[in-house]
C-alpha cells in the first residue's frame, strides 16, 4: 500500500516504554499501520546503562516520589525491565488486535537510541514513544493532566512536520500531509532554513504537497535546527511529530536523542 | 262524660297550596343560590371568614347533606376572588446545608419565571464555562503554569546533572527512580573496570555519589511542594476564569430579582457554588446510557441548581379555595419522595411535593372532619401547622423510625390560611370536650339547621330552590303541583307539618327520581304524580323488613288484637328506623297487679332490655299512682308491665301512657278496646306529653287494621301536642275522611282511659271521692282494699312474732 506515489510502507517500528508517551505512540502507530495496512513491529530496549549501574557495588537508587535512597541490585533492575517489557507487549497486543494488524514484538538490550536505529534499518517508518532522559517529562505528566481535565477536543492538536528539503524529509512531508488530511487535523510545518530565501523555497515545496486551499497548513521558519523544533512542537501541543530520518546513523542518533529529551509526544521517523 | 272528638281529616295533613304559586313550571323561576333558613350559620360563616385573627377557623356542623359544603364553597369563592393573590413558593438547594432545602417566596407567577430563568442560566453556563476554558487565554495560562513547574524541576535536576557530569557522573532513570552512575566515554562504568580502579578513587567516587544523592534528595523533597503550588495556581486560575464566565450571566438574573433579597442571596450562593464546581459544567455532555435505573436527564450535579416550584399561582385568580378530599397526613403537609437508585432510596429538594396546606396557603382549606380524624396523624399534623403557623414537611416514616434512609428537613414555610372543617355535630362536641387545642383553633362554629319554618314566603323560596336544583342537575322543570308535593314531602321527612327540611341531598335525590319517573312516563315536566311515584318507590325499595313484621302480625305469629276488649292489655306503638326508613308497628303491652309494696315492675328493665328513659317512664307511673290514689296511706300495689313478643331492646317513654292505661284497666278490671292503639308519654300529674314518630305510628296501626279490614271503630290516640306534627299518608287521611279510622288527640290520662274503656274516668269531689262506677273510683277502691289487706297481713305477722318472742330470748 502506498501513502503517496513513491512511499511504500510495509513495516512500522514502534519503540516503546511504559510512559504515557509510549501509550500514545502505540495508538498512533497502530492507527498508521491500519491506514496503510502495514505490519507493526514493537521494540523494547533494556537499557544497558541501567544494568551496568546496577552491577556496581555502591549503586543506589533514589525513589521518584518517595525521595528515599535504597540499594540497587542487578536482579531487581533486570526484573523491573522484564516487567516493563511485558507491560509494553500487552499494550501493543491490545492496540494491534483492535486494528486487526499483523504484529510482532522483540526485546533487545543495549544503548537505547542505537538499538532503535539499528532495528529501524529494516523498516519504512519508525514511531518513537519513549521518555527521553529528561526527568521533567516524567514528572510533568500529572500536572498536565490536571490542566487538561475536561478538555473537549484532542482533535484540535495538530500534526507537526519537521522539514529541511532532504529526501527523507520530502517523504515525511507526503506522509504527514496525508495523515493530517485524513484525520482532519491542522498540519504545522517547521521549516528548517536559516535563510529567508531558503524558507520561501521550502515553503513552496510544502504547500505544493499540502495545499493550503485543501487543508489547514501553517508554516514556521526554524533557524537553529533542533531546539527550536522542540519548542515549537510543544508550543502548538503537537499530537505527533513527523520527520525524515537523517541518512547517517550518528546524526540520526543525536537528533532522536535530543528530540526525545525535549518533547512529550510520539515521534514518527520516515526513512 | 264529654265525648272526645277525633281529628278532622284537614288536621292530619297540612297541604301546600299550589294556588299560592304564580308560575306554571319552575323553569320560569329565577335561580335561588342562597341557602334557605340558615341565618345563624350564614352569619357565623361571614363572621368567621371576615375576622382575620389567629384561631378563628371555622367548624361547619350539622348532618351531611344539608349543603354546608356547597354553600361555604360558593361563599368563599366569591369572597376569595376579591382577595389578593398569595405568593408562590419554591424550594431550592441550600449550598451550605444540602439536607435543609431553602424556601423562597416570590410574587404570584414569579415562581414559574424564576424556575425558567434558572434552567436558562444553567443552560447558558453549560455553554459559557466550557467556552471560557477552551479559550486560548485559559489554555496558554494553564500551559504556562505547567511549563513553569517543569522548568523549575528540570532546572534543578539539570543543574544537579551538570554538577555530576563535571565529575564524570551521570544522572540516570531507573524504572522506579533516579540513580547516579560513573561514566566513561558516554557509557556507564562496568563493574570490572570499577574493580580495577585504585581504592582511593573508588572511595572518592562513592563519596561523590553520596554527596550528589543528598542534593538530589533535597530537590525531590521540594517537588511535592512545587506540585502543590502548581495545583493551587491551577485552582486559582480555574476560579478566576470560572468567575469571569459566571458573574455576568448571574448578574443578568439578579437584575430581574432586584426586589427579592432572598432570591439575591440564593443567587450569590449559586454564583459561589458554580465557581467552586466549574468542572461539573466542563464534563462532556455525552454520557453512556445508564445500565440500571431511569435514564438520567442531566448530570446529577446540575440538579442542585433546579428550582422546585411548590406553589404556583401564576394562573390563579384571587385567594385559593382548596377542598382536600383525602386528608392524609402527607396530603395535608406535603411529603418528600424518594427515588430508587441502584437499589437505594435517595432524595433531594426537587422531590419535595406540596400538600393541601401549601396549595391553600393565603386562602381557605376545606376538610371533612370525619375523613380527617380517620387518617392517622392527620389531625395532629393540621393542629401543629395551625399552632405554629408554619408548614414543616416531616416524614412520618422518619419520625417513627420506620424507614431509615437519607431524608430532608425542608425549611418551614409560613402559614396563613383559614381552615373550614365540616362534620356532624357529634364530632364538634366530642372534639370540644376531649381536645383542649380544638377550641383554641376553631373558635367559630357555624351550626346548620336541618329544618326551617313553613310559610308562604319560604314556600316560594323553596320553589325557586327546587327550580335551581333541577336546572343544575339537568332535570325536567317541576310544575306547581309537583313543587307543592315536594314541599309536603320534605315536611313529612322532618316529621313536622310546620317545617320543611333543609336537607339538600335527600331533596335532590327526590327530584332526580321524580325526573326519572316523569321521563319514563313521557312528560315534559315533573308533575305531582311523578313525585308521588318517586316517594312510593323510595319506600318500596326500603320496606322489606316492615312487610315481614306486619306479615308476622297478620299471620298471627305476633299477637295483636284489633277488635274486642281485654283487661290489662293495650296496643302500644313502636317505631323502628332502618337506614333512613322509619316505620312503626303495634306492640301488645300487658299489665298485671297484685298486693305488694308500691312498685311497678318493668320486666323489660329486669332483663336489661329496657333503656333508662323507658325505666324513668315506668317509675313516673308509680309516682302517679301514689299521688292520685294513695295520698294518705301506703301504696300497697305491685304491678308488672311487659312488652309482649319483643326480642330486642325497648327505649323511650312514648309507651308510658299505654302502660298506665293497662295498669288502670288491670286495677279497675274494666277491659280496654283493642281497636285502638295509643302512644304518648305521661307525667306524674297524668298529663299526656308529646312523642316522636307520630306519623309512622299512626300509619303502622292503620296498615294492620286496613289489612284485616277497617271496621270504623279503629283509631289511634296521640298526644294533643303532636297534632302539629301530623303529615299523614294520603290513604290514611282518606280513611279518616270516610270515617273508617280515627285519630284522637288526648291531653290527660283520663281522656285516654275514657276513650279506651268507654266508661267515665270520674272527677273527684271536694272530699276527694270519685263518682261511683267511674274508672278512678274502681281503681281507688282496689288500691284501698290492697292497702287494708296489707295492714291485715302486717297485724297477723306482728301477732305471730309476739308469740315467738319469749322462746327466742
Amino acid at each position: 500500500m502506498t501513502v503517496a506515489d513513491d512511499i511504500v510502507i510495509r513495516r512500522i517500528l514502534v519503540a516503546l516504554d511504559t510512559s504515557r508517551r509510549g501509550a500514545a505512540a502505540v495508538r498512533a502507530a497502530a492507527e498508521l499501520a491500519a491506514a496503510v495496512q502495514a505490519e507493526l513491529l514493537g521494540l523494547f530496549v533494556e537499557d544497558i546503562n541501567l544494568l551496568r549501574l546496577a552491577d556496581l557495588p555502591f549503586a543506589r537508587e533514589m525513589g521518584l516520589h518517595s525521595a528515599a535512597s535504597r540499594p540497587l541490585d542487578f536482579a531487581a533492575v533486570e526484573q523491573a525491565l522484564r516487567a516493563q517489557a511485558a507491560q509494553v507487549e500487552r499494550l501493543l497486543a491490545r492496540a494491534a488486535e483492535r486494528q486487526r494488524l499483523r504484529w510482532s514484538f522483540q526485546v533487545t538490550r543495549g544503548q537505547v537510541v542505537a538499538e532503535v536505529l539499528a532495528v529501524a534499518r529494516d523498516v519504512d517508518l519508525v514511531v518513537v514513544g519513549k521518555a527521553g532522559r529528561s526527568i521533567g517529562a516524567r514528572l510533568g505528566g500529572a500536572g498536565h493532566r490536571e490542566a487538561a481535565r475536561g478538555e473537549a477536543v484532542p482533535a484540535r492538536r495538530p500534526l507537526v512536520l519537521v522539514f529541511d528539503g532532504s529526501e527523507p524529509a520530502a517523504r515525511a512531508l507526503r506522509l504527514a500531509a496525508r495523515l493530517a488530511r485524513e484525520a482532519g487535523k491542522a498540519l504545522v510545518a517547521m521549516i528548517a532554513a536559516p535563510k529567508n530565501a531558503d524558507y520561501q523555497r521550502l515553503r513552496e515545496q510544502v504547500e505544493a504537497v499540502a495545499d493550503p486551499a485543501r487543508q489547514r497548513v501553517r508554516c514556521h521558519q526554524v533557524k537553529a535546527a533542533i531546539g527550536d523544533v522542540c519548542r515549537g512542537a510543544r508550543g502548538v501541543r503537537a499530537e505527533l511529530v513527523v520527520l525524515g530520518a537523517p541518512g547517517d546513523s550518528r546524526s540520526a542518533q543525536e537528533l532522536v536523542d535530543s528530540l526525545l529529551e525535549a518533547m512529550d509526544c510520539p515521534l514518527v521517523l520516515v526513512r | 262524660m264529654k265525648k272526645l272528638e277525633p281529628l278532622a281529616p284537614e288536621a292530619l295533613y297540612r297541604r301546600c297550596d299550589p294556588g299560592q304559586f304564580s308560575f306554571t313550571t319552575t323553569a320560569e323561576l329565577a335561580d335561588h343560590m342562597e341557602i334557605i333558613g340558615q341565618d345563624r350559620a350564614v352569619q357565623a360563616v361571614r363572621f368567621g371568614v371576615g375576622i382575620k385573627r389567629e384561631g378563628y377557623n371555622l367548624f361547619a356542623l350539622g348532618p351531611t347533606g344539608l349543603g354546608k359544603h356547597t354553600f361555604i364553597r360558593r361563599f368563599l369563592e366569591s369572597q376569595a376572588a376579591a382577595e389578593p393573590l398569595p405568593a408562590d413558593w419554591c424550594y431550592v438547594n441550600d449550598f451550605g446545608e444540602p439536607h435543609r432545602p431553602k424556601a423562597l417566596r416570590l410574587p404570584a407567577g414569579g415562581g414559574a419565571r424564576f424556575r425558567e430563568d434558572m434552567a436558562q442560566l444553567v443552560e447558558e453556563l453549560r455553554v459559557a464555562i466550557p467556552a471560557a476554558f477552551d479559550s486560548d487565554e485559559y489554555r496558554l495560562r494553564a500551559e504556562r503554569l505547567d511549563a513553569d513547574f517543569n522548568e523549575r524541576q528540570e532546572k534543578a535536576l539539570k543543574e544537579l546533572g551538570e554538577e555530576a557530569s563535571r565529575h564524570d557522573i551521570a544522572l540516570l532513570h531507573t524504572p522506579t527512580g533516579f540513580s547516579f552512575a560513573p561514566m566513561k566515554k558516554g557509557e556507564v562504568l562496568g563493574s570490572e573496570e570499577y574493580g580495577k580502579l585504585p581504592k582511593e578513587q573508588q572511595d572518592k567516587m562513592v563519596q561523590l555519589v553520596a554527596a550528589l544523592e543528598a542534593k538530589l534528595e533535597k530537590i525531590l523533597r521540594k517537588i511535592p511542594r512545587w506540585r502543590k503550588e502548581r495545583r493551587e495556581k491551577h485552582k486559582a486560575l480555574n476560579r478566576e476564569v470560572g468567575m469571569a464566565a459566571v458573574a455576568h450571566l448571574i448578574d443578568e438574573v439578579k437584575e430581574a430579582y432586584a426586589g427579592e433579597p432572598e432570591v439575591l442571596a440564593y443567587l450569590d450562593g449559586v454564583n459561589q457554588d458554580v465557581v467552586d464546581n466549574v468542572d461539573d459544567f466542563r464534563k462532556s455532555q455525552e454520557r453512556p446510557a445508564a445500565l440500571f435505573g431511569p435514564p438520567q436527564e442531566e448530570t446529577d450535579s446540575l440538579r442542585r441548581y433546579r428550582v422546585n416550584l411548590l406553589v404556583d399561582h401564576g394562573n390563579s385568580k384571587g385567594a385559593p379555595v382548596v377542598f382536600e378530599d383525602n386528608p392524609t397526613y402527607q396530603n395535608l403537609v406535603g411529603r418528600v419522595e424518594h427515588m430508587s437508585q441502584l437499589g437505594t432510596l435517595v432524595t433531594d429538594f426537587t422531590l419535595i411535593k406540596p400538600g393541601a396546606l401549601h396549595r391553600a396557603n393565603g386562602g381557605y382549606l376545606l376538610i371533612d372532619v370525619y375523613k380527617l380524624l380517620s387518617q392517622p396523624f392527620a389531625w395532629e399534623g393540621l393542629k401543629r401547622a395551625l399552632n405554629s403557623r408554619k408548614i414543616s414537611i416531616e416524614s412520618l416514616g422518619q419520625a417513627y423510625s420506620l424507614i431509615s434512609t437519607v431524608s430532608l428537613e425542608p425549611e418551614p414555610i409560613p402559614l396563613d390560611l383559614k381552615v373550614i372543617l365540616f362534620g356532624d355535630r357529634l364530632y364538634y362536641y366530642l372534639l370540644h370536650h376531649y381536645d383542649p387545642e380544638f377550641q383554641e383553633l376553631f373558635k367559630v362554629a357555624a351550626d346548620f339547621e336541618e329544618q326551617v319554618d313553613r310559610s308562604a314566603g319560604n314556600d316560594l323560596l323553596y320553589a325557586r330552590l327546587i327550580g335551581t336544583l333541577a336546572r343544575q342537575e339537568g332535570l325536567l322543570p317541576l310544575d306547581r303541583e309537583a313543587v307543592a308535593r315536594v314541599i309536603e314531602q320534605t315536611a313529612r321527612s322532618v316529621g313536622d307539618a310546620e317545617k320543611v327540611s333543609t336537607h339538600m341531598e335527600s331533596l335532590t335525590d327526590l327530584l332526580r327520581e321524580a325526573d326519572h319517573w316523569a321521563r319514563e312516563a313521557g312528560r315534559g315536566a315533573v308533575d305531582r304524580h311523578a313525585v308521588e311515584r318517586a316517594i312510593a318507590q323510595q319506600i318500596r325499595r326500603a320496606d322489606r323488613v316492615r312487610d315481614r313484621m306486619h306479615e308476622a302480625i297478620l299471620r298471627g305469629t305476633v299477637l295483636i288484637d284489633t277488635e274486642g276488649a281485654r283487661v290489662g292489655q293495650v296496643n302500644g306503638l313502636s317505631v323502628l328506623e332502618l337506614g333512613n326508613f322509619a316505620f312503626a308497628q303495634p306492640t301488645r303491652i300487658t299489665a298485671t297487679t297484685r298486693l305488694g309494696d308500691g312498685n311497678v315492675v318493668d320486666i323489660e328493665r329486669e332483663v336489661n332490655l329496657g333503656g333508662a328513659i323507658h325505666s324513668k317512664g315506668v317509675l313516673i307511673l308509680s309516682a302517679f299512682f301514689a299521688a292520685r290514689y294513695a295520698k294518705n296511706r301506703p301504696l300497697s300495689l305491685s304491678g308488672s308491665l311487659v312488652f309482649e313478643q319483643t326480642y330486642g331492646g325497648v327505649e323511650g317513654d312514648s309507651a308510658s301512657l299505654a302502660e298506665l292505661c293497662a295498669l288502670l284497666s288491670s286495677l279497675s278490671a274494666v277491659p280496654l278496646k283493642q281497636s285502638l292503639a295509643i302512644t304518648g308519654s305521661v307525667n306524674q300529674q297524668g298529663e299526656v306529653q308529646a312523642i316522636g314518630g307520630v306519623n309512622e305510628k299512626i300509619e303502622g296501626f292503620y296498615d294492620i287494621c286496613r289489612a284485616r279490614g277497617l271496621n270504623g271503630g279503629q283509631g289511634v290516640l296521640i298526644p294533643g301536642s303532636n297534632i302539629k306534627h301530623l303529615m299523614l299518608r294520603a290513604d290514611v287521611v282518606e280513611a279518616v275522611r270516610q270515617g273508617k279510622f280515627q285519630v284522637y288527640p288526648v291531653r290527660t290520662v283520663d281522656e285516654a282511659i275514657e276513650l279506651l274503656t268507654g266508661a267515665a274516668a270520674g272527677e273527684p269531689d271536694a272530699a276527694g271521692h270519685y263518682p261511683a262506677g267511674s274508672i278512678n273510683q274502681r281503681v281507688s277502691a282496689r288500691i284501698a282494699s290492697l292497702s287494708e289487706m296489707k295492714q291485715k297481713y302486717a297485724g297477723l305477722a306482728r301477732a305471730r312474732n309476739k308469740g315467738k318472742e319469749p322462746k327466742s330470748r
